[in-house]
Order: structure tokens, then sequence, then C-alpha cells
């Protein structure tokens, strides 16, 4: 037996015995009807037709005021006006929702909050009309003839300069989801691989396996398993939101280059990987579930670290100097590199160099994780991560 | 042959192995025996490479244990346990591929041994669903699946009701004339004597006298009387003998082993008519106890009396 069929043996048992299991199947099932439903339900619920504005008056408008209004509204709305005697009964109208906002003798707003932007934009763009035409009136100028000249002119079209060249927001989004995604993958995967590590040693059938095979075996074997699971469940997840949103249409795909996607799976699987196989190694230590939670304890907080510091220093700042130096630090490196990449603020052999370099690091944390692993296999009480060190490996 | 040779493992201030040393032939069952602490558990760990010994060797057919020659060894590890939620064929078939079979091989072997055993229909069940018997057996038949040339199995009996022993019994003697080499450690020396070839007692670290049954017994240096008088009339030990135990008549007696035995028999007839009389070398118990300097029964007592020091396997 060569350590290559060994380790294909333990990943296969891995994958059947979760792979198959109720839970794995039923929990994929269900995360991705949660996220196809996150992505689907909105639209259902999304008001396709006109928006209606509802507008309240008190007091004399001009002439005209309810056409000049509408016109300067966005096309596809409707407006609604209501005449109120006073005030008080428009604040009363707009208390009880029979209006969103109120004008007040031509002077006052009043709406619950801040009026609807597009509602006040055309309210004041009427009086302004209104007020031009009225200003015509009196020096002379036919009043229709004045009205036919003076429109509100059509809200403006918004456009983001910066959308052209990829990055900015849709870099941003890229970027977000690459760095949530990994933070999901382990955060989600954490108690499975605790409990994983954990199962040959709560069970005791460590011992006969170690008789044939090394503990990295073992170890590179779960990892490789439980990776696949991982990142197939959360492909699965993210390619049905996907589906989903290419059915319905909920939202735009930021439009990322294929060097952004690749590098963020790069670093997905890179970044799954170094965790997974500290995660293992703390499981290792503990010898029942609630030893384990408190042995992964900083491990929880690293991650949570880590992809805080992705979130608040490299997305506000994706070329400053901290950001440079967490592109480097293998445990932020899988967050930071598809955020800085995803902004185009990192130049290709930054990338390199930081991708290898995690790689790296991954490799040395496997083997002294395999180190730790046989460390404290056969060890019969709970461990501090210092004495699963320095305890004696087998083999 | 599986050689053990001088091993040597000490933990910090403990010394668990203090020059082990033992032989088990091939088709022969050798009995390992010693109180708890001895050292059992460690000597039949470094066999399978599990103890990174300070000093000695184990050797297989000659030749210094490998992974490839342990691929042919099976064990039963003291701490028992396999996975739990695991259906009880799969998890046969993974450790006997493990053990580098064949996967069509380890799925007949797998069928193989669980009709023997008598959980054919068991095969799709959860290990954990079984009784604990079963569960016994299942555990055996991790360590056999791969028929294995060697077999070390540590406390195979205990927790065992008089069928599962029985079987067990029956098992070993099967793979032991089949031509394996079996080795196992037993706190139950009765069983020891009807089923083994071989004994080795070891004590304090290292082995304390080893060889066939038969030598190990005659080793002791006293010989065991059992005596009747006609009427129970009592007995007065002759010289260098000293009175064991009397019950319904019968009286034992140890004697030193140079005893000779015709003036023996003058000495106690001369006390009465005798209507029974055997001169035969001592029980394992007996020799166990001179050699360890106390009874399995003391040894238990004392252990449970200091609330069993945990860490340092037996």
């Amino acid at each position: 037996m060569t350590p290559l069929q060994t380790i294909r043996l333990v990943t296969r048992r891995e994958l059947v015995e979760r792979g198959l299991k109720k839970g794995y199947l039923i929990g994929t099932l269900v995360t991705i009807m949660v996220v196809v439903g996150l992505v689907v339900v909105p639209t259902l619920l999304r008001d396709d037709g006109p928006q209606t504005f509802r507008l309240g008056l008190v007091g004399e408008a001009p002439a005209n005021f309810e056409q000049l209004v509408a016109l300067a509204l966005p096309e596809d709305s409707d407006l609604e006006v209501t005449v109120f005697d006073d005030r008080d009964a428009a604040v009363a109208g707009i208390e009880n929702e029979t209006v969103e906002a109120a004008m007040v003798d031509r002077t006052e707003l009043l709406a619950d909050g801040s009026p609807d932007t597009a509602l006040q934009l055309a309210v004041e763009s009427a009086l302004q009309v209104a007020a031009v035409g009225e200003g015509l009136e009196s020096v002379g100028v036919d009043p229709a003839a004045a009205a036919d000249v003076l429109r509100p002119p059509a809200p403006l079209a918004t456009v983001d300069v910066s959308g052209e060249t990829n990055g900015g927001a849709s870099g941003a989004g890229m970027a977000i989801a690459a760095t949530i995604l990994l933070f999901i993958g382990i955060q989600g995967n954490g108690a499975t691989l605790l409990s994983a590590a954990l199962e040959e040693k709560s069970s005791r059938v460590v011992e006969v396996l170690l008789s044939v095979a090394r503990p990295w075996h073992l170890l590179a074997g779960k990892l490789l398993a439980l990776s696949i699971l991982a990142l197939v469940q959360l492909g699965l997840t993210v390619g049905a939101a996907l589906g989903a949103n290419a059915v319905v249409g909920a939202f735009d795909i930021p439009a990322a280059t294929g060097g952004v996607v690749g590098v963020g799976l790069l670093m997905l699987v890179v970044g799954f990987l170094f965790y997974a196989s500290l995660y293992a190694v703390a499981g290792l230590m503990a010898t029942s579930l609630e030893d384990a939670q408190s042995t992964a304890g900083p491990l929880t907080f690293a991650v949570m670290g880590a992809y805080f510091a992705a979130i608040f220093v490299v997305l506000p700042n994706p070329d400053g100097l901290v950001t440079r130096i967490l592109t480097y630090l293998p445990p932020t490196a899988p967050f930071v590199v598809p955020s800085r990449m995803a902004f185009g603020a990192i130049p290709a052999w930054e990338v390199v160099a930081s991708t290898v370099l995690t790689l790296a690091a991954t490799v040395v944390v496997v083997r002294i994780a395999g180190r730790l692993y046989s460390g404290t296999l056969l060890a019969g009480n709970k461990m501090t991560w210092r004495e699963a060190w320095k305890a004696e490996p087998v083999h | 042959m599986l050689t053990v040779k001088d091993l040597h493992k000490r933990y910090g201030e403990v010394t668990a192995l203090d020059g082990v040393s033992l032989t088990a032939k091939p088709g022969r069952m050798l009995g390992f025996l010693g109180p708890n602490g001895a050292g059992k558990t460690t000597t039949m760990r470094a066999v399978f490479g599990l103890v990174r010994l300070d000093s000695g060797e184990v050797r297989w057919r000659g030749d210094p244990v490998t992974s490839a020659s342990r691929m042919r060894f099976g064990y039963m590890p003291e701490q028992r346990g396999l996975y739990a939620r695991m259906a009880v064929g799969r998890q046969l078939r993974y450790l006997a591929e493990l053990h580098g079979v064949a996967a069509d091989d380890a799925a007949r072997a797998t069928e193989r041994w669980l009709e023997t055993l008598g959980l054919a229909d068991r095969i799709d069940g959860k290990l954990g669903d079984l009784s604990h018997g079963n569960q016994q057996r299942v555990q055996l038949a991790a360590a056999l699946v791969h028929d294995p040339e060697l077999l070390v199995l540590d406390e195979p009996f205990s927790g065992l009701d008089p069928l599962g022993v029985q079987s067990m019994s029956d098992i070993l003697r099967e793979r032991a004339a089949a031509g394996a080499t079996v080795v196992f450690s037993s706190h139950q020396l009765e069983l020891v004597e009807e089923l083994c070839d071989d004994v080795v007692i070891i004590a304090h670290g290292r082995d304390q006298i080893s060889g066939t049954l038969d030598e190990v017994r005659a080793a002791a240096g006293y010989r065991r009387v059992e005596v009747r008088l006609a009427g129970g009339a009592p007995v007065t030990p002759p010289a260098g003998a000293r009175l064991l135990d009397a019950r319904e008549g019968i009286v034992r007696l140890p004697v030193p082993v140079a005893t000779s035995v015709p003036e023996l028999v003058d000495d106690l007839s001369a006390q009465g008519t005798i209507e029974h009389l055997t001169f035969t070398p001592p029980r394992l118990t007996e020799v166990f106890r001179d050699v360890v300097g106390a009874s399995i029964a003391d040894l238990e007592h004392a252990a449970i009396a200091e609330d069993a020091p945990q860490g340092v396997g037996a």
C-alpha cells in the first residue's frame, strides 16, 4: 500500500459516510432552497405595476399644478392628489397614510420622515415652472403659450462612470461575495470538521487504523473529503443562486474577469484547507465535542478577525499599507487577495506571490497538523495547543 | 515467528518497559500474562509501531517489522472501538482494504466472517445498533478480516459472557491450527491454561518467565500434592511442605520440587490409608502468584484501592 492508496481509501470512506448521510443531503438541499428562495421571492413580491405617488394639497396651488408634478415624476408612475382643508387635516392624512406627503400653501412639504426624493423633486420643479409661468403671465404672455413652452425637465438618468472600468461598485460586489463565501464555508463547516476529527479518537477506532495507516494519511484523507464536500455544497448553492437569478433577473451580476473568479476560487480552496487543517487539530486535542468548542476558540477568533479585516480594512482601502501586509499573511491572504483583485488594485506579481505563499503555508500547516494529530491521537485527555506540540508523535 | 527483543521505554519518570523479550511461533498460541501496569499493552502497541521505543526491536520472520509486514498483522487493541455509525459490512471491508486486501476479496472475507460469527443478517446494520456482545464479535472480525498471519489481541476475553468466551476460544484455536501466530493477553489464567501452548509472564516491564505451558509450570520450585486419607483423617505435612488447605478430607500441600515421591508416599502411609494422591506441577495461577509476588485477585484489589492511576498503558 502506498500512502496515496491509503489516503484514497480514507477519502472514499469519508465521502461515502458523510456525503450520503441524510444530514448532508438535506442540509445541502435546504441551503439551496433557502438561497434560491432569497433570490426568487423578492422578485415575486416586487410591485411590477406603476408606482403611485399620493400627494396632499392644502391651500392654494398653482394652476395645472397636478399636471406639472405628474410630468416631473418618473415615467411609469401615477399621481393621486387629495385636497385637505387645513394643515392639521393634512397631517392626519399623512398619519393614516391616505397620502405620503402634503404641500401646504406652496411653502411646506409635510411627510412622515423625509419625503420621497422623486416626489419632492417633482413638487419643487412643478412649483418653479409654475412660478416662472405666473411671472410670464404677469408681464402679458398668454398663459396657454407659456404652459406650452414651460415643461419640467425629465428626471436625470444616473450613470456610474466607474462601472465602466471594471472596478468600483461591481468590483466591491465580487470582492465581498468572495470574502463572504470563504467565511461561510469555514464557519459553516467548522463544527463538522471538529466532530469529524474527533470521530476516530472518540470511537477509539484510531488504534486499529494506526496499526496500518500513518496519522497524516488519515488527516490528509479527511481534509480532502471534507473540503470536497464543503466546496461542492458551496458550489451547488452559488450555482443554484446564479441559475435562479438567470431565470428571474433579481439582480445584475457584476461583470468580473476570469482572473478574479479564478483567483477567488483558488483562494477559496486554499483558505478552506488552511483553516480546515487547524480545525481538525483543534478537534483532536479534545475528548468530546464540548471540549472541542473550547480548543477551537482561538481559531474561531482568527477566522472572524481575518474576515473583518478584509471587510473593514481592505475594502475601504484596497491599496493601503495594512492591506499590502495582510496580503502576505496566510490567515488573511485568502480573504484579502480576491478583494484587492476585484478592485484591480493588486499587481499580478503580488497575486502570484501571495498565492504561492498561502499554498506553502497550507502545506506547512498540514505537516504541522499531521504532527499535532499524531501527538494527540492516543492521548486520553484534553490537551492544550502547547501540549499537543510537545506530545510524542506515534510513528 | 514474532520476536520481541529487549524493549525499553520510559515515559518521563515512569519506566513502562524495562527489557521485555518474547517469542511467538506460527501455529501456536502465546499467553501474555502480567499484572496491570506490567507493560503488556505497551509491548503490544510497540509491535504495531504505536510506541516510540527507547531501545529494543521487534522482528517478524527474522526481519525488522515494517509497515508492509504490519499489513499482515491483526490487532485487537485494549481500547475497543470501531465506527459506531458506520454499517458493519462497509466497516469491515474498509479495514480489510486498508490492510491491502483487494475490494472483491474484502467483500468476500467480510461476508464469510460475519457468517461465521452469526452476524450475516447485520451486514447493513449500524455497529452502534448491535448488542455489546455482538459489537465485540465485530471487533474480532475487524482483527481477522484480512486473514492475518500474526494476531495480537489485548484482553480479548474481557467483557465476554461464557458463550462469547467459548466462540472466541474456538476461533483463536482454529486460527492457530490454520498456521497463524496468535498472541493474547488475559487475566483469566484458567483460560490461558486451557488454550495456550506457550506462556510469558511479565512484571515491572520485564519478562520474568517464559516457555511452553508445561515448562513454565514445571519451573516452579514446588509440586502440588493432593491427598486424602481414609475417613478424611488429618494430615501432618511432611518436612519442607506446608498445609495449603483442606476440604472434604482432601488436603493440598505444596512440597519442594526435590521431594522424593516414594518417601512422600511412605510418610503419608504412616498417617493412614491413602485413598487419593496426586503429585503435579502447580497451576498457572500459582506460578503467576510466585512470579509476580501476588495473586491476580490481590493485585486487582490493590488497583481498585489505589483508584487505578491513569496514563501509561498496562
